[in-house]
């Protein structure tokens, strides 16, 4: 027994000098360290001729955003947890934080203009027969397409999914697909958002444009406005469409009145009812022409503004969101929370997830470690996933919150409250049902989960572990 | 002696005082360099992002140092915990852009040099440990035994606790003794 384990302990120390020595070999190709100046950025002279000070940098400052919103920052003593509500067993739950923001409603600017529509001869493609052979999988999942994928979009009525194909920066198209994967048509356009199980608007690219078709029907419809592609579908057919300026960010809100005049900001999340669009503004002075945000140079305020969708107007507006792709904002099932990412500027370690209350502009600090994803998954639960649980539910909130587990990096909620967690580097996802679960096995890692509207079925878009771009479009019935 | 020479000397011995900072700092910088571009190569599995976030990790991390919030103990770890949170972050990134078609400009080509460390023996092999080794028991391995770290301090690095590190650990190394091949040479 005692020379088992000492044999395991000699071939683990061995393995561990033989990885160590391999590392190594990168050594050649570590370039050496950049002047520290570089770091310290510009450098400017003491009058004195002593010790040189370091000039400001631009550097995200949350100080100055509050004081120019006129937030006002409130601290709460904690005076106990007060938490309503179950909490489902998916972690251990977290304690409590003292700090609460206030926050003010502002107007949101909005930059008026005609949008008539023009007929359009149809820019789509139909087909008849599948783009990519559905393949075989494990049983619980179908694959229904292989190639490049970037996300899906379920109809609302669950019996289509728009596929947008094509790697990132490249070209696309998106394939409507019926649930059994067979091919219905291929539209040539950036992106889908269905209006109902037979309509929907596209973003084209060439030329540029909004186009409204019909599933059945060659008729399509454009309307003008330089769109740059992003579409963001609300839950009773109404959208915003980005536009594209630069040096400054518009959208438009598609929606039952027809297309609204262009208002500023990025549209990030609807309201479960539709009624409320969350907004990030954030500057563009630093970053005009370069095509992405710059979230850790851009000066000034960032804020989150809580919108009106039919008519722009600011309901609440609170700061310290934490801005770029990756935006994390979830409102909570009944629209009256909504929970966003953080930047906690005094520990560069951690991040915080912020809980607005829309009502009364509250917002709950939450110290939540370095964050994934948010998803709510009832009325009373806030589910955070977390590499690095940390800390703090905060006194009042009236919500509980629990962590998922760590071998997770998506997680995605139905509308029946099942939650779906993909298990880290694995090829499986956990189908977490009131507590009981159901693991099933997928064809690669890397998944982007969505539901089905009624949450009958989930859709898991499976890349391997080395590929940059998923090619494996999954159905799972669990 | 007048208030405002005193206040003058009380604001260059300030001024003294943050020079020697800055330059414990600048030590820490260049002694920890390479290991902190090492370990962010290792979890973005790219050149130029691992560059990047080098140096946004050690501008971070002497902002926060200016700001009286440095380590508590040894540097190293504390800035791979940075580096961490920020390779993440554009790991994220990266996916969500694979995805959200915002601004359809064309990802830039790798550059020569990216292309020729990308077919190096090393980097081959390193990719192959890569799909034998889970993330987390890769980089459980590597900041065990690259960067001899202790089991305490890879777990505040992870997020996690000392008990799973050494759970990670465990499997990964029982995953190499399975697969010999990936390690001989």
């Amino acid at each position: 027994m005692s020379d088992r384990i000492d044999k395991s302990l000699h071939d683990d120390h061995v393995v561990a000098q033989q990885l160590k020595a391999r590392m190594r070999e990168l050594d050649p190709y570590i370039p050496p360290a950049p002047p520290f100046r570089r770091i310290e950025g510009p450098v400017t002279g003491s009058p004195a001729g002593l010790p040189r000070e370091v000039a400001p940098r631009l550097r995200p400052n949350f100080g100055a955003p509050l004081a120019l919103v006129g937030v006002a920052v409130v601290v709460v003593l904690v005076v106990g947890s007060g938490l309503v509500g179950r909490r489902q067993d998916l972690g251990p739950a977290v304690s409590s934080s003292p700090t609460a923001t206030g926050s003010v409603a502002v107007p949101t600017p909005t930059v008026p203009v005609s949008t008539p529509t023009v007929p359009v001869s149809t820019p789509t493609v139909p087909v008849s027969t599948p783009t990519h052979p559905p393949a075989s999988a494990s049983p619980g999942s179908q694959v229904l397409l292989t190639g490049p994928v970037q996300h899906v979009a379920w109809s609302p009525g669950g019996t289509k999914i728009a596929v947008v194909e094509g790697a990132s920066g490249g070209p696309s198209s998106v394939l409507i697909i019926g649930v059994d994967g067979t091919t219905i048509r291929t539209v040539n356009a950036l992106d889908l958002a269905w209006i109902d199980d037979s309509s929907y608007v596209t973003i084209a690219g060439n030329p540029p444009g909004i186009i409204v078709g019909h599933v059945g029907s060659s008729a399509a419809e454009m309307m003008p406005g330089n769109v740059s592609g992003f579409i963001l579908a609300g839950p009773t057919g109404d959208m915003a469409l980005t536009l594209s300026e630069t040096g400054s960010n518009h959208y438009m809100v598609w929606g039952a009145a027809g297309l609204s005049d262009p208002r500023d900001g990025v549209p990030v999340a609807f309201s479960p009812d539709g009624a409320l669009l969350a907004v990030v503004h954030y500057p563009r002075a630093c970053c005009a022409g370069l095509p992405s945000p710059a979230p850790t140079t851009a000066p000034g305020p960032t804020t989150l503004d809580i919108v009106r969708a039919d008519t722009g107007e600011s309901v609440r507006v609170t700061a310290d969101v934490s801005w770029g792709y990756g935006a994390l904002v979830s409102f909570s099932p009944d629209g009256r929370l909504v929970a966003f990412r953080m930047d906690a500027k005094d520990q560069e370690s951690l991040e915080r997830v912020g809980v607005l209350d829309v009502a009364s502009g509250k917002v709950w600090i939450v110290d939540a470690g370095t964050v994934w994803s948010l998803a709510w998954t009832d009325d009373s639960h806030l589910l955070i996933l977390s590499q690095s649980p940390a800390t703090s539910t905060p006194a009042g909130l009236p919500v509980t919150i629990s962590y998922a587990p760590q071998d997770v990096d998506e997680v995605a909620v139905s509308s029946r409250g099942d939650v779906a967690m993909p298990r880290h580097d694995a090829s499986q996802v956990v189908i977490d049902r009131a507590g009981t679960q159901e693991t099933i096995d997928l064809p690669g890692t890397r998944h982007d989960l969505t539901w089905s509207p009624d949450g009958s079925a989930l859709i898991a878009i499976c890349a391997d572990n080395t590929s940059q771009t998923p090619d494996e479009v999954v159905l799972i019935r669990p | 002696m007048t208030t405002l020479h005193l206040l003058g000397e009380r604001d260059l011995v300030i001024d003294e005082e943050r020079a020697v900072v800055r330059h414990e700092f600048e030590r820490i910088y260049y002694r920890t360099w390479p290991d902190v571009f090492r370990y962010a190569l290792t979890l973005l599995r790219h050149r130029e992002d691992a560059e990047d976030v080098t140096a946004e990790a050690f501008r971070r991390a002497l902002e926060s140092w200016d700001s009286g919030h440095g380590p508590q103990g040894d540097a190293l770890p504390w800035i791979f915990l940075i580096t961490r949170r920020i390779a993440i972050d554009r790991i994220r990134r990266r996916r969500l852009i694979g995805w959200i078609p915002l601004e359809r400009t064309p990802e830039p080509a790798d550059t020569a040099e990216e292309a020729a460390f990308v077919r190096s023996e090393v980097w081959i092999w390193f990719e192959q440990l890569c799909r034998v080794l889970p993330a987390q028991q890769r980089e459980a391995l590597l900041l065990r035994f690259q960067f001899d770290l202790c089991d305490a301090d890879a777990a505040k690095v992870m997020g996690t606790s000392a008990a799973n590190v050494r759970t990670k650990v465990s499997r990964g190394l029982a995953t190499l003794r399975q697969r010999p091949e990936v390690l001989d040479r």
